[in-house]
C-alpha cells in the first residue's frame, strides 16, 4: 500500500510537472494513471530483464527509489488533489441534475461489486490459464524474467506481456493472487477521466461529460473485462489516451503532449501483439490532420526542430515501454511477432507455419475474406443477440444497449463528418476517424467468435463521439430529447449493472460454499466450472496436496485425440495462490504414445523426467478430456491424475 | 443548425434503438433471474471444529468433495492440519472430537500415524499432518479401486459363479454431489439408466441355481410397474420410501423388487418391462425408464 502510494503520488507530481500548463483535472488523471502503469513496467522489466533480480525486496526498493527522484524532482510543480478534485466536482454537481445523482450512485454501486468480485473471486479466464499468468508464475519462480519460456504453448514467447508485469506487481506485494486482476481494473476506472476528457475537450458540459463517461464505462465489453488478467481494455484505453493526448496537441501544440501519447502507446504496444495495427491506422490520420492544419509553420526551422526532438523522445519513451518484447522476438526467433504463427515440431523445436506478420495481414487484405462475413456479423454481434454476457464475449460484442442506441447513430455522423468541415474541426474528430478506420481494418484482418473483444475502442469513442453531436448539436437543449436522453442513459446502466451483477465462469450453486470458504481455499481450481467433467474431482482436490509438492502436465500445441475442442493445453495448474506449487509441462510426443480413441502409452522417458525431477503427481487433462494413460509406473488417482511409483 | 423536429427525431431514434436491444436480449434478463436462483439454492461451506478436552484446537470450512467411499453412500474429505495441532490431537486422540454442523463425533486412529479419521452418517473426514499426501492419494484410490459394480453378493462364491451383462443399460456412474454442475448429474446415487420401455438382463450362470435378486431402483415417472419375464420365477414389490428423490435434475421415484430367479447353465434372460418410461431428450438418444442403484443377490437354497 505504501510503495503503491507513493508510486501514485510521484505520478502526480510528474503529471502536473508535464502538464503544469494545463488546468484540466482530467487530463492530470489520465497522465497520472498512465505514468504510475509505465513506471511499473519498467521497474518489472529493468529488474526481470536488466538486472536480473526479480523477487519481493528488489521490486518495492527500485519503486521507492525512482518515487524519490521523482517526487524530489517534480514536487514543486504538484498541485493539491483534493481541493482540485473538490472543486470540479462542485463545478459538476452544481446544475443539480437529478440524473447524474442517480448515475453517480450507480457507478460507485458498481466499482463496489467490481472490487468485491475482484478480491474474492480467482482468476477464471480461459487464456488467463495459458498466457496470461503462467509467465508471470514462471518469473515469480524463477527470480527473472526468461526470454523464452520452457511452454508447449507457443504464443507465450511471442506475446508482449506488459500486462502480465502489472499483474505480477499486483501479485509480488502480497505473494497471494488475490489482487492480480487489479491492473485491469484500473484501465477500466482510467476509462472515466479518459471519456470525460474527450468530452470536455469538444465543449461538453461537465455534467453531461460526466453521465456520458459512466455511461461508457458501464459498457458490458469493460465491466465483464474490468476484473480479468486479459489485456484488450489496457489496449484500448491506453489507445484513447494516446489519441487524447494527441488531440489535445492538435489544438495548441505543446509537446509535451507527445510525451505523455508516446507513454500510452508505449504501454499498449507492450500489451498486445495487434498493438501497431492500432498505431500503423492512427498515426497517418493524426499527420493528415496535423499537416492540414501547421503546413505553414511547419517547415519553419524553429517548429521543424522542436517537432523532430519531441517525436525523437517519444519513440525512445515508447520503445522503453515495450520494446523489449519486440526485440526479444526479433533476436529469439527473427520476426517481431516471434512464436506466433509458429508450431512445435515432434521433436519440440518451433517451426514457422505462416509467411510473416506483413505478408499474411497484406494477403488477407488481398483477399477480403474475413469483411464479407465480419459485415454480415455486424448487427447481431453488436445487438448481443446470439450469447449470453460473459468475458470471452464468444459471438457477442459486449457493446451493450449504450452503443445500440447512442453509437450507431454516432458512427453515421461520422461517415457524414468526412464531408462537413464543423465537424472535421471538431477535437474528437481525430478519435472517431481512427476508431471507424481501425473498426474497418480490423474487419478485414480478424474474424472468429471472439474477434469482438479487441473492439471495445469503437463503443468507447463512439458513444463519446455521440455524447458530443448530441451536446453541440443543440438536442440536449430541447426538454424532451434531454428527457429520452437521460432515459436512455439510466436505463441502459441499470440494464447493465442487473445483467452482470451475477458472477460468470462458476458452478453458481456452489457459489454460496466458495465466498463462505477460508482464503486459501478461493482458488481458480475450486471457482471454475467449465473444465471437462471428469476434471473437476482433480481440481477441487488441489486444495489438499501440498504446494510443495510438483506437478508434472501432459501439455500439446494440437489436440490429443479425436473427440477435443481446442488446441494447446488450456489449463492452469498453479492452483494455489501463492504461486509455490512448481510444474512442468510435458511435450506429448517425447513422453507419450497415443492413440485416436485417448489412450496412450508411457514412453521410457517419462519415467527418466519423473525421476530426475522428482515428480510423483502427472495430470493428463486439457479443456474436454483426460487422456487415459498405462503404464505398470502409474496409477490413476481420479480421472486425470496420476501417481508416479516411482522411487523417489 | 438542425430543426427542432429534427433534434427530437434523433433521440427517438436513439430510444427505438434501445428498445429493439432490450426486445432482442430480453432472454438474459430470464438467464440473470436463473443464475440468482441457483445462488440461492447453494449452501455455505460447513465448518468443522476439532475440540481438545473442550478447547477448539482447528477450525476449517469444509468444501464440498467429489470423493466418495466405495459405496458411495459418504463423501470422503481430507484436512491437513498444522503440525503441532496434529501431534497434540493424536496425542489424546481419546479426549478429542469433530463438531460438523451441531454434530459431534469421535475421532479414531487409522494404520497410519499422519492419519486420524471420523465418520458421519454422510461424511468421512481424514485429519491428516500437514504435507502429507501419500495416505490421501492411497485412500481414494483404494475406495475407487473397491467401488465399481453394481452387483453385490451374499457370498463371494455366487458372484463368481454367475455375471450381469445387458446392452439395455447405460454406464455405470456416479455417485454425484447434490452441488455438481451438470443437471442430468446432480444427486444422482451410484447406478446405471435402464432403457424403456423393456431392458433385458443377460445373466451367465455356470450351474443350475435358484437366486434372489434385490433391485433397487428409482423410477423416472409415479406409480410406475414393472413385469419380469423369462428366469424370473417369481416377484414380489417391496415397500420403499414413497417420497419422490430430486436427483438428475427431476424427480425419481424409489422402488424395490425382489425376484426370485431359477437359473440355468449358460446364458439366461431377464426381461424388465416398464409401464412407463420418458420421452427421449433428443433425437437418437434413449428413453429411459429407471435408474438402477442396486442389485443384490442370494443363494435362495
Amino acid at each position: 500500500m505504501l510503495v503503491n502510494a507513493l508510486v501514485v503520488f510521484s505520478s502526480w507530481c510528474l503529471a502536473n510537472y508535464i502538464l503544469k500548463d494545463h488546468q484540466s483535472l482530467s487530463l492530470r488523471l489520465v497522465a497520472t494513471g498512465l505514468i504510475y502503469f509505465v513506471h511499473i513496467t519498467i521497474v518489472i522489466l529493468f529488474l526481470g530483464v536488466v538486472i536480473r533480480s526479480l523477487n519481493i525486496f528488489s521490486v518495492p526498493l527500485l519503486s521507492l527509489l525512482v518515487s524519490a527522484i521523482v517526487i524530489a524532482l517534480c514536487r514543486a510543480y504538484r498541485r493539491p488533489f483534493m481541493q482540485t478534485f473538490k472543486q470540479c466536482l462542485s463545478q459538476t454537481f452544481a446544475a443539480g441534475d437529478f440524473s447524474l445523482y442517480v448515475v453517480t450512485v450507480l457507478f460507485a454501486l458498481q466499482v463496489a461489486v467490481l472490487l468485491f468480485k475482484l478480491a474474492w473471486f480467482p482468476p477464471h479466464i480461459w487464456d488467463v490459464f495459458v498466457y496470461h499468468l503462467p509467465p508471470a508464475v514462471e518469473w515469480y519462480q524463477q527470480g527473472f524474467i526468461a526470454p523464452v519460456l520452457d511452454t508447449t504453448v507457443n504464443r507465450i514467447n511471442g506475446a508482449p506481456l506488459g500486462m502480465t508485469a502489472l499483474a505480477f506487481w499486483f501479485f509480488v506485494f502480497f505473494r497471494d493472487d488475490a489482487l492480480v486482476e487489479m491492473p485491469m481494473l484500473l484501465w477500466a476506472l482510467m476509462l472515466v477521466p479518459v471519456s470525460f476528457a474527450v468530452l470536455r475537450q469538444s465543449g461538453v458540459s461537465r455534467s453531461w461529460a460526466l453521465k456520458f463517461a459512466v455511461l461508457i464505462f458501464f459498457l458490458p465489453i469493460v465491466i465483464m473485462q474490468a476484473i480479468t488478467v486479459k489485456d484488450h481494455l489496457g489496449l484500448n484505453v491506453g489507445f484513447i489516451a494516446g489519441l487524447l493526448f494527441l488531440a489535445e496537441f492538435l489544438k495548441d501544440r505543446n509537446y509535451r503532449l507527445l510525451y505523455l501519447a508516446a507513454a500510452a502507446f508505449g504501454l499498449m504496444l507492450g500489451y498486445k501483439i495487434a498493438a501497431p495495427v492500432h498505431i500503423v491506422v492512427a498515426l497517418p490520420v493524426f499527420l493528415v490532420i496535423f499537416l492540414s492544419r501547421y503546413h505553414s509553420s511547419i517547415f519553419e526551422r524553429q517548429h521543424g526542430k522542436a517537432l523532430l526532438k519531441a517525436g525523437g523522445v517519444s519513440a525512445v519513451i515508447a520503445i522503453a515501454i515495450s520494446g523489449y518484447w519486440y526485440l526479444r522476438n526479433f533476436i529469439v526467433y527473427g520476426r517481431l511477432h516471434g512464436a506466433y504463427g509458429t508450431r512445435l515440431s515432434e521433436a519440440g523445436e518451433s517451426v514457422a507455419n505462416d509467411a510473416g506478420a506483413v505478408d499474411t495481414a497484406l494477403n488477407m487484405f488481398a483477399n477480403s475474406g474475413m469483411f464479407v462475413p465480419n459485415l454480415s456479423q455486424f448487427f447481431p454481434r453488436v445487438l448481443d443477440y446470439q450469447n449470453i454476457y460473459a468475458a470471452d464475449l464468444v459471438g457477442i460484442s459486449g457493446f451493450g444497449p449504450q452503443f445500440f442506441a447512442f453509437g450507431l447513430l454516432a458512427l453515421a455522423a461520422t461517415v457524414g463528418s468526412v464531408f462537413s468541415k464543423h465537424l472535421r474541426n471538431q477535437p474528437i474528430f481525430l478519435l472517431s476517424s481512427v476508431a471507424v478506420l481501425l473498426f474497418i481494418v480490423f474487419m478485414f484482418i480478424n474474424f472468429n467468435s471472439n474477434s469482438y473483444r479487441i473492439l471495445s475502442f469503437f463503443p468507447m469513442v463512439l458513444i463519446a463521439y455521440a455524447g458530443v453531436l448530441l451536446y453541440c448539436s443543440g438536442v440536449l437543449e430541447i426538454g424532451l430529447a434531454r428527457m429520452i436522453t437521460n432515459m436512455i442513459m439510466l436505463l441502459s446502466i441499470l440494464w447493465c449493472f442487473m445483467a452482470l451483477l451475477s458472477p460468470q465462469y462458476t458452478n453458481l450453486l456452489r457459489l454460496s460454499e466458495f465466498v463462505s470458504l477460508d482464503h486459501k481455499s478461493r482458488t481458480s481450481a475450486n471457482f471454475t466450472s467449465w473444465f471437462v467433467r471428469p476434471r473437476p474431482s482433480l481440481y477441487r482436490l488441489m486444495d489438499s496436496v501440498p504446494v510443495t509438492e510438483p506437478m508434472a502436465y501432459v501439455a500439446y500445441r494440437d489436440s490429443y485425440s479425436a473427440g477435443e475442442v481446442e488446441s494447446d493445453t488450456w489449463q492452469y495448474l498453479y492452483m494455489d495462490r501463492s504461486w509455490q506449487r512448481k510444474t512442468y509441462g510435458l511435450h506429448l510426443p517425447e513422453y507419450f504414445d497415443c492413440e485416436e480413441n485417448g489412450q496412450c502409452t508411457a514412453r521410457p522417458a517419462l519415467s527418466a523426467f519423473l525421476l530426475s525431477n522428482q515428480v510423483s503427481l502427472l495430470s493428463s487433462c486439457k479443456i474436454n478430456r483426460c487422456l487415459e494413460i498405462n503404464d505398470d509406473a502409474l496409477i490413476e488417482i481420479v480421472p486425470g491424475l496420476y501417481y508416479f511409483l516411482g522411487e523417489k | 443548425m438542425i430543426s427542432r423536429l429534427l433534434k427530437l427525431t434523433i433521440a427517438i431514434a436513439a430510444l427505438l434503438l434501445m428498445a429493439v436491444y432490450f426486445y432482442m436480449n430480453s432472454i438474459k434478463l430470464e438467464l440473470t433471474a436463473n443464475d440468482w436462483a441457483s445462488i440461492r439454492n447453494g449452501d455455505a461451506a460447513p465448518e468443522i471444529q476439532i475440540y481438545l478436552s473442550g478447547e477448539v484446537v482447528y477450525q476449517q470450512r469444509l468444501k464440498d468433495s467429489e470423493i466418495f467411499d466405495k459405496a458411495g453412500r459418504r463423501q470422503i474429505y481430507f484436512v491437513h492440519l498444522p503440525k503441532d495441532i496434529f501431534v497434540r490431537i493424536q496425542a489424546e486422540t481419546g479426549s478429542a472430537s469433530l463438531d460438523i454442523l451441531q454434530q459431534k463425533t469421535t475421532l479414531s486412529k487409522t494404520n497410519d500415524k499422519s492419519a486420524l479419521f471420523a465418520v458421519t452418517p454422510n461424511k468421512r473426514i481424514y485429519l491428516l499432518e500437514e504435507g502429507e499426501l501419500k495416505y490421501m492419494l492411497t485412500v481414494i484410490w483404494n475406495e475407487r479401486l473397491q467401488s465399481g459394480n453394481l452387483v453385490q453378493c451374499a457370498t463371494p462364491r455366487l458372484c463368481k459363479s454367475l455375471k450381469i451383462t445387458s446392452n439395455d443399460w447405460g454406464p455405470v456412474q456416479g455417485p454425484f454431489s447434490g452441488s455438481e454442475f451438470s443437471t442430468e448429474r446432480r444427486g444422482l446415487p451410484k447406478g446405471r439408466w435402464a432403457k424403456g420401455p423393456e431392458t433385458v438382463l443377460q445373466i451367465d450362470s455356470r450351474e443350475t441355481q435358484k437366486v434372489w435378486m434385490q433391485i433397487n431402483l428409482l423410477g423416472v415417472l409415479a406409480d410406475q410397474t414393472l413385469r419380469f419375464r423369462g428366469a424370473a420365477t417369481g416377484v414380489q414389490k417391496i415397500e420403499a420410501d414413497p417420497d419422490p428423490q430430486h436427483a438428475g435434475g427431476r424427480d425419481l421415484y424409489p422402488a424395490v423388487y425382489l425376484v426370485a430367479l431359477d437359473l440355468r447353465p449358460g446364458v439366461n434372460y431377464l426381461e424388465i418391462s416398464f409401464s412407463k418410461w420418458s420421452k427421449p431428450v433428443s433425437q437418437g438418444a434413449n428413453p429411459l425408464a429407471a435408474y438402477v442403484a442396486a442389485i443384490g443377490l442370494q443363494e435362495a437354497d
